[in-house]
This record gives C-alpha cells, sequence and structure tokens, in this order.
C-alpha cells in the first residue's frame, strides 16, 4: 500500500517535507509496509489523501530506515505504526483521550476518523493553537 | 346653444379618441419592437434586448474587436493608397477582404494595383453608407466613419499616382515582349526590409501574415542581388520581383527597426537616375535573376555599390548566410547558450515572482496571523523563493536540523523537549543499543490498565470504580 504515498527513507527527505509544506498539515505515519495495521492504516490515508489534499499532505516514515532513527528517537516512536502531526514545521498534539497525546497510534476505524483528526488539527492550527482535541478511538486499543 | 355645445364638442372628442389611438397603436407598436428577436451582427446572436443590447458590455466588446481588426485591413488598404503598386494576377485571388459593414467579398481578381478594388471600395458611396447604417445600428460613435473609409480626395490622389505609375511603366516598358509588371519604386524598400529580417532572423517571417503569402519561389538573397545589380547599366527585370513585393503589409514597413527612411530616399533617388538607363525586361525572371545573383556575386563590392553604402549590413558572407531560416538552421532561440538559459530562467523567475506575489500575498492576508508558524510560514516562503531563484543554497549546517516537537504531557517550552533530547542522545552511546531495544518494545501500559491487570489478577471484582 505503500506505493501510493511519497515514502521517506532518509532525515533530510522527512526535513525538506517539514519544512516545505506551508499552511498546512503534514501527517508523518512512521511505521514499516510489511506491517499488518500499517496496511489499514495505509489504505485508509491513501484513499483520504485528494479528500484532504487542500490542507493536508501525507507521508510515510519508513522506521527502518538508519537514517530515520534520530527520528525515531526525537519523537519517542515506540509503537508503529505512528503518525504524527505537523503545522508549519510545528509538531501538532491531539488530545484523543489516550496516554500519548504527541502522535495518533495504530489505525484509525474509517477514513471519516482520520479526515476529522486532520480536519480538527487544521482548525486549531488556524487558531493558533498547538493542541487539537478529538475523541474517536483507534484500531489498536 | 344648446345643439351648438354638443356639435362643438364632438370633434373635439373625436380628436382626442383620435389621438388616444394613435398612442395606443404606438405603444403596441414599442411593445412589438420590444418583443421582436432581432440579430446582432456583431455578438452574432438573436436577441429581443432592443436598443439596450448595444449598451452591453459583451457588445461592446465585439464591436471593439471587430472595430479594431476592420481598423487593421484599412491600414493595409491605406498603404497601398499612398504608394500604388501594380498587382500580379496571380496573387490577385490571393489578397481579398470581408468588409463587414457592406456584408460583401471585395476580391482584387479585375484591379492591375495591388488593393485596388479595396480601396475602391472603402471609398464607395455604398461602404459610407452601409458604414453609417452599421454605426447607427450597433453603436460605436459616428465619429469614426472616417477612419473606416478613404475619402474620395485620398480616392482621387490614388488614381492620380495609379496613372502616372502606368504611364511611366509604359514608357520604360516599350519593346518588351512579355506581360509589363514593373514593380514601383517602393518594391524596393519592400525587398531591403524583406532583406534586412533576413538578416536579422526576426520571427515575424513566420507571423500570419507571412502564411497567406504566395510561396517563396526565390530566395530573397536572389531578389536582392537583382536590385542590387540594377545600379549596373544592364538590368534585368523578371516577374520574380513581385514575388516579394505585394505580400508585404504596411504594418511592416512601417516599423521604424527595419526601414531606414534615409537609406531608402537615397536609393530611390540613386535608383531613379538609373531607371532611364537602361530598362531591360525579360519574361524569364528566373534566369536573369540568377545571372544578376552571379554578377553581384563576382562583383563582391557590397560597400562599393553606389546608393548601398548605408546599408552595408545587407551584404554578408555566403557561410553566414547559410545558417538561416531558410537552409534549415535551428532558430537562435533554441540555441542553447549560458547567457540565454540564465536570462531565461531569470526571466521565468522574475515572471514567477511577478505573477505569484500577489496572489500569495492575497493569500496569507485571508489566513489568520496568529496561527501556528506563521512568522515561521512567512520566513519560509521567502527562503523557497530564493532558494528557487538560487540564491541560496539550502541544506547547508542543516544535518542536526529537527522540527519543534513537543513530548507527552511536557509542560513548558517546546524547546526543552529538544534540550531533553539532546541529553539522551548524549547519553546513549554510553548506554548502548541493548536497553534501548529494551525501551523500543515496552508498549505503552497506563496506571489503570496496570490497576485492571492487577485486579483482575487478584480478584473477580473488576466491576466498581
Amino acid at each position: 500500500m505503500s506505493f501510493l504515498l511519497t515514502t521517506l527513507t532518509k532525515k533530510r527527505e522527512v526535513d525538506s517535507i517539514i519544512r516545505e509544506t506551508i499552511d498546512k498539515v503534514l501527517v508523518l505515519r512512521f511505521g514499516r509496509s510489511s506491517d499488518a495495521i500499517c496496511l489499514q492504516l495505509d489504505d485508509i490515508l491513501s484513499k483520504s489523501a485528494r479528500d484532504v489534499s487542500k490542507f493536508a499532505n501525507i507521508a510515510l516514515v519508513d522506521i527502518d530506515s538508519e537514517d530515520i532513527e534520530v527520528y525515531v528517537k526525537y519523537f519517542d516512536i515506540t509503537l508503529i505504526p505512528s503518525t504524527v502531526f505537523f503545522f508549519n514545521a510545528h509538531h501538532m498534539k491531539m488530545d484523543s483521550g489516550t496516554a500519548d497525546n504527541t502522535k495518533w497510534i495504530g489505525a484509525f476505524h474509517r477514513k471519516q476518523d482520520f479526515i476529522d483528526v486532520v480536519e480538527a488539527i487544521y482548525r486549531g492550527a488556524m487558531k493558533g493553537k498547538l493542541i487539537a482535541f478529538n475523541r474517536i478511538l483507534a484500531v489498536a486499543e | 346653444m344648446a345643439d351648438q355645445a354638443p356639435a362643438r364638442s364632438n370633434p373635439n372628442l373625436a380628436a382626442n379618441w383620435k389621438s388616444s389611438r394613435g398612442k395606443k397603436e404606438e405603444e403596441k407598436k414599442k411593445v412589438k419592437k420590444k418583443d421582436e428577436f432581432e440579430f446582432c451582427q456583431v455578438c452574432r446572436i438573436n436577441h429581443e434586448q432592443g436598443r439596450r443590447h448595444n449598451y452591453f458590455p459583451s457588445h461592446a466588446n465585439a464591436l471593439s474587436l471587430l472595430f479594431s481588426r476592420f481598423h487593421k485591413k484599412v491600414v493595409d488598404a491605406r498603404f497601398f493608397l499612398k504608394n500604388p503598386n501594380f498587382i500580379h494576377p496571380e496573387h490577385a485571388a490571393h489578397n481579398r477582404f470581408w468588409c463587414v459593414f457592406c456584408d460583401c467579398d471585395v476580391d482584387e481578381l479585375g484591379s492591375t494595383f495591388a488593393s485596388g478594388n479595396a480601396i475602391e471600395h472603402l471609398a464607395s458611396g455604398d461602404h459610407l453608407k452601409n458604414l453609417k447604417h452599421f454605426l447607427w445600428k450597433y453603436g460605436g460613435g459616428m465619429d469614426r466613419v472616417d477612419s473606416f473609409r478613404i475619402t474620395e480626395a485620398d480616392l482621387a490622389k490614388w488614381e492620380k499616382r495609379c496613372e502616372v505609375l502606368t504611364h511611366e511603366t509604359a514608357i520604360s516598358g516599350e519593346g518588351s515582349s512579355g506581360p509589363l509588371h514593373r514593380p514601383p519604386n517602393d518594391i524596393q524598400p519592400d525587398c531591403v526590409v524583406a532583406k534586412n529580417n533576413d538578416k536579422n532572423n526576426i520571427n515575424f517571417l513566420e507571423s500570419s501574415f507571412w502564411n497567406d503569402v504566395i510561396p517563396l519561389q526565390y530566395s530573397t538573397n536572389e531578389n536582392y542581388q537583382v536590385y542590387h545589380e540594377e545600379m549596373s547599366p544592364v538590368a534585368n527585370f523578371g516577374p520574380l520581383l513581385l514575388a516579394v513585393a505585394p505580400p508585404l503589409s504596411s504594418e511592416m514597413l512601417s516599423d521604424p527597426n527595419t526601414l531606414k527612411s534615409n537609406d531608402m530616399t537615397a536609393y530611390r533617388s540613386n535608383q531613379d537616375s538609373h531607371h532611364s538607363d537602361s530598362r531591360n525586361i525579360s519574361s524569364d525572371g528566373c534566369i536573369s535573376g540568377k545571372s544578376a545573383y552571379k554578377n553581384k556575386r563576382m562583383a563582391g563590392g557590397d560597400s562599393g555599390s553606389q546608393g548601398f553604402q548605408n546599408l552595408t549590413c545587407i551584404s554578408w558572407g555566403f557561410e553566414e548566410s547559410k545558417r538561416n531560416v531558410h537552409s534549415g538552421a535551428p532558430p537562435p532561440w533554441f540555441e542553447a547558450t549560458k547567457d540565454a538559459n540564465e536570462s531565461c530562467q531569470w526571466d521565468r523567475v522574475g515572471m514567477n515572482s511577478v505573477v505569484s506575489r500577489p496572489s500569495k500575498s492575497q493569500k496569507s492576508s485571508k489566513l489568520n496571523p496568529k496561527r501556528v508558524g506563521a512568522a515561521w510560514a512567512e520566513r519560509r516562503k521567502i527562503e523557497l523563493e530564493m532558494e528557487k531563484k538560487g540564491e541560496v543554497i539550502a541544506n547547508s549546517s542543516e544535518v542536526e536540523w529537527l522540527p519543534n516537537f513537543g513530548r507527552v504531557w511536557q509542560s513548558g517550552s517546546r524547546k526543552e523537549s529538544r534540550k531533553e533530547f539532546e541529553k539522551e542522545k548524549h547519553k546513549l552511546p554510553k548506554d548502548e543499543a541493548p536497553s534501548q531495544t529494551v525501551i523500543k518494545m515496552q508498549p505503552y501500559v497506563s496506571k489503570r490498565m496496570k490497576r485492571d491487570a492487577k485486579e483482575g489478577s487478584s480478584g473477580g471484582h473488576t466491576e466498581e470504580h
């Protein structure tokens, strides 16, 4: 499924995509394409990429590549898939009732859930909020 | 008295009745007129808007377009009005124009002079009448009448010039066997201009008016050389001279860059002095032209020939002449020189910045200035533009760059999480990889989950709380 979205394997690529996404939400999915839940999430991401394309960019990051390790550590990624959101190179937090508010862990139930999350983050960011609130449940939980 | 009163009042009544009836009819007519569909030639639509239609912007636009198109034609015709010119019967069929005002096609089939029929048509009374009607019907202002027609005074002048021209050619053409198609003096400038264009590789050779022109049978070189040869006592004229003349439009000739009037006049006077010397108009223009060309080549005197001192740019080496449009050389804009590339790039950048800046600024002005990372975004946009221009080569000293990131339930500035990360990074090499992997594999277990697990393991009472 990862071939449908841009897959980043280098730190520089991640840097540049963060720095080049201006006034849009950047969705980075950290994971590996062979993982079952990653596949499920990738499916949802690829299907909704076009719907959110006006206010969000989606990219996949392959955690297995060594160059990415810095980011894996920096973002405290311990479970895959983890989805991290950025807006104007600022990390966007989201309070979705889970323990970790820095990232979304696991897949989404439906396409609409993902779109809602991204929209909530975008709306919050446009109002200057660094944290968005949305109550949906992850599949993994 | 009592009888007279009604008698008096009766005619009044009748008159009133009549007048009221008339009014009603007029109103009816007006209503009818309003309802009637009519065809607007300018917009090419049927409409029921009546006279109001003329004031609609679409109509006004179409009208101005139509006027500008027709004005071009008139300008072309006016050029030949001032410089009467013979037209070759072969080319007569190619030259015709559509008069929008009269709804008729004016062709040059019967005329001996270039756009002669067109000039006559534009000066005719019918055209004036139609033109006035058109302007009245579709708007546009009656003051424009004179710009779309030719006055009778001009026509008279033109006719005189034509007479003089025919007279001249009749004298000079005595004894020639072929048809009389001697070009007037104005053809020389035409030819020189064509030559100039060729020399400078000006790309309007491919422009529209060149397309509806007769195919080029002889290279412009040869034609030019023939004219040049005219300076010498033996002049050879042929129909090929005309191959260039008629298609040239006034636009081209009136271009101040291409036409140096001083040079022309000098040349013309010079040429006139030679007119009387010799006029051998040969019917086989091709051969004579080539021979003349050869003569010229042999002589090799470019600056030395009379009347051409100021036009030395026309004479150039044969090798150079190979590299032109006719010899299939790549056009200069395809030649990828560095300068050209750079200039192109700069142009593009300039265009981009010019085009995109207003839209971007509009967009960013709409966005909330207090949005997350607004200042960064603005700065970054400028940076990106600079990078596009190639001014700043980014990616230097950015190996260590990390985005802003806030850790879980972290309080305070986000820079602190960065500092934490830096500390950990320094520690990690000492701690080695195993511990790292342990951390990695450990999933998050919340207190509640832990408690639930404990409770689950300790006993069955899990329902409370």
